[in-house]
């Protein structure tokens, strides 16, 4: 059976298809002001990976912030349903996943049978999520993705303090200016989101198998600065960014069945 | 301030309706007796009201003006304006919201047919200090006289010793002696009458809860928040006890018919914390997956959890210092705890929700020990996240629902499951 699954996010958008219980082709690609639009590109970029078309989806399944504009008739799950089902295909052992997106942050805990015991979403502030580290990026005039190697290479403990993702802005543009090395205050950056994440994640006891989640998750320095403050060693899968999307086309696939 | 998401609550009571005609007409009557040059006095819904029902007196109570204003969706414009007066954002948003509109010199025309300004304040620091701080600020403005109740903090439970009883009794006469100072007589022999009536109030009370508990429930927290008004404004009075009666006749009806608040009946939750006045729809949002809120906290706060056969007509203030003493909201783990697991119990509730409101430095703390104790005692879940229940401007629509959402899917999934 063939199943698409469509993670319509705030920054980024994502569709995955899936032929049984394996993953054919995945698309990421940037939101913008549009979802309608932007889950079209995404799906038709996807078929043509996955070398099929649209009338051999069987079924999809959508979830994110935008899931009531995907254009398409679709099984639509919460995040944290979506997570945790994305989550358990991965590591079936696995017992909580940290999804940091675009604009929000959850913690999720499940037992084995994909129970939800319980879960913790941010509040409307950015700090702590992917908006927040695009914003620091911009100031420290780094690239996203080369945030984490930097931050690794920091040679002194420094303490990103405001809560408020524009004072936080603020605070670095400082630091800078006061000749604060690059690699510090990104390690700095780091702690100021993983402290955010490590509450959230304590708000519900979340320990044990953990696997982080979210495009966030290739951010190498955030994940270490995460088990560093959670005392642990989170899973990173192997397409962190597409496990929502993986988990609306399997909720879309149970309901199908 | 008013946003396109938010949505007055869906009523489904014929009381109810009565109900918010007999609040409407309480502000009309202390509008009118100012008119008629009557000194009005501003107080708080903890203060037992039976001593002013006593002697006549029109009262404005701090918390309930908020509350009009929030559902009005006005509420935002007032909080600003007493930030603007220098009150911190960390204050709590009702008296923000109260001080705003004592302050104001352009009050919108719904407030001004409300509010009245002050000839005698009686402040406490039940439920929580920061109100008579707030209250001294007004009658600093309104040039009037202030009065402070002390009540202690409840650290004993449901059982109050006679020593402290006798403390708050002895505030108590101190209140009535200072009403008398400013033109009010109290009359006694009317309070020992308003005892018997406050009993017979929280009797039906006990009978409306018990109708509520049956499944399907014929009443959410909809119509239990405005249901629980005459607890607030009218303890002591014939109209309270009168709209008690008939809101228990109707739901006596609808129990017998098995008509519940929305057809399936899946999932009962309860609410913890304050409820978002300027949007009440949000608990008939979570009506389409037939998830009813059954109940809410607040509906317990100001006289709504006590032991009426502790209401002696011939001790009147003693009476009424238990009743204030015991309230769920003077802080003491076992009334507060204890009492919302009982209730998650007895309503039979799938799941609670508990909002936190930043700016209350009361039920916050309480959230993490009501989500261990629920979970731990009845292994029923709780949901937690921020709303501010009467400041518009921190509301977020999107994460509100989206906690929502996910909660009531994962309550869904688990019931499937079972």
């Amino acid at each position: 059976m063939l199943t698409a699954g469509i993670d319509a996010g705030s920054l980024s958008t994502k569709v995955v298809i899936l032929n049984q219980d394996k993953i054919m082709a995945y698309e990421v690609l940037a939101t913008g002001i549009d979802i309608g639009a932007a889950t079209k590109r995404a799906m038709d970029n996807v078929l043509e990976k996955a070398g099929i078309s649209l009338q051999d989806v069987e079924s999809i399944g959508s979830t994110g912030v935008g899931k009531k504009k995907v254009p398409y008739k679709s099984v639509q799950g919460t995040e944290v349903v979506c997570d945790t089902k994305g989550a358990l295909y991965f590591y079936p052992k696995s017992n909580g996943v940290i999804d940091i997106g675009g604009e929000n942050c959850r913690a999720i805990k499940f037992d084995a049978e994909g129970n939800i015991v319980d879960f913790a979403l941010n509040d409307k502030c950015a700090s702590g999520t992917g908006i927040f580290l695009d914003a620091m990026a911009k100031a420290l005039r780094v690239k996203p993705e080369e945030m984490g190697e930097l931050s690794l290479q920091s040679t002194e403990d420094i303490e990103v303090t405001s809560m408020c993702s524009v004072f936080a802005e603020s605070e670095v543009v400082s630091m800078i200016h006061r000749k604060v090395p690059k690699n510090n205050i990104l390690r700095g950056i780091h702690k100021s989101i993983a402290s955010r994440v490590v509450g959230l994640a304590n708000r519900i006891l979340l320990e044990g198998n953990v696997i982080i989640i979210g495009g966030i998750a290739k951010n190498i320095g955030l994940v270490t600065t995460l088990n560093e403050l959670m005392n642990s060693e989170l899973t990173v899968p192997e397409k962190p960014e597409v496990v929502g999307a993986l988990g609306a086309a399997l909720l879309a696939r149970e309901r199908k069945e | 301030m008013a946003t396109k998401v938010t949505t007055p609550g869906k009523k489904n009571l014929q009381t109810t309706l009565e109900i918010g005609k007999a609040i409407r007409a309480y502000y009309e009557g202390v509008k009118e007796a100012k008119s008629a040059g009557k000194p009005v006095i501003w107080s708080y819904g903890l203060v037992p009201r039976e001593i002013f029902h006593a002697a006549d007196a029109p009262v404005l109570y701090l918390e309930h003006l908020p509350l009009m204003i929030g559902a009005k969706q006005l509420s935002g414009r007032y909080i600003q304006l007493a930030e603007e007066e220098g009150f911190s954002r960390d204050v709590c948003a009702f008296h923000r919201c109260f001080l705003g509109c004592a302050v104001a010199k352009d009050r919108d025309p719904y407030l001004e047919k409300l509010f009245v300004s002050p000839d005698l304040i009686i402040a406490s620091n039940l439920p929580c200090m920061s109100e008579s701080k707030s209250f001294l600020y007004a009658a600093d403005h309104h040039n009037c006289p202030y009065y402070f109740l002390d009540a202690p903090i409840n650290t004993w439970g449901k059982d109050i010793p006679d020593y402290a009883i006798e403390y708050f009794a002895g505030q108590l006469q101190g209140a009535i002696d200072s009403m008398e100072e400013h033109g009010f007589k109290v009359d006694m022999d009317k309070l020992k009458e308003s005892i018997n009536l406050t009993k017979k109030m929280m009797g039906l009370w006990n009978e409306i809860d018990n109708c509520r508990k049956t499944v399907p429930t014929p009443m959410s927290t909809v119509d239990g928040i405005t249901a629980a008004y005459p607890l607030i404004q009218l303890p002591g009075t014939q109209l309270g006890v009168t709209l008690f009666e008939r809101l228990l006749e109707e739901l006596k009806e609808k129990v017998e018919k098995k008509q519940g608040v929305i057809e399936d009946e899946k999932l009962r939750l309860m609410w913890f914390g304050v409820p978002p006045f300027y949007n009440m729809g949000l608990f008939n949002y979570v009506e389409k997956y037939g998830a009813v809120v059954v109940k809410s906290m607040v509906e317990y706060i100001a006289g709504g959890a006590f032991d009426p056969s502790k209401m002696d007509p011939k001790k009147p203030l003693e009476s009424l210092a238990y009743k204030a003493l015991v309230d769920i909201v003077n802080p003491t783990y076992p009334n507060m705890v204890d009492f919302i697991v009982k209730a998650v119990e007895e309503f039979k509730i799938d799941g609670l929700i508990g909002v936190v409101k930043r700016s209350c430095g009361l039920l916050p703390g309480y959230m993490r020990l009501v989500k261990d104790a629920v979970y731990k005692d009845k292994g029923i879940p709780t949901s937690i996240f921020d709303l501010d229940g009467l400041d518009i401007r921190e509301y977020d629509d999107v994460t509100s629902k989206a906690n929502l959402d996910s909660f009531v899917e994962s309550l869904l999934a688990s019931k499937r499951r079972q």
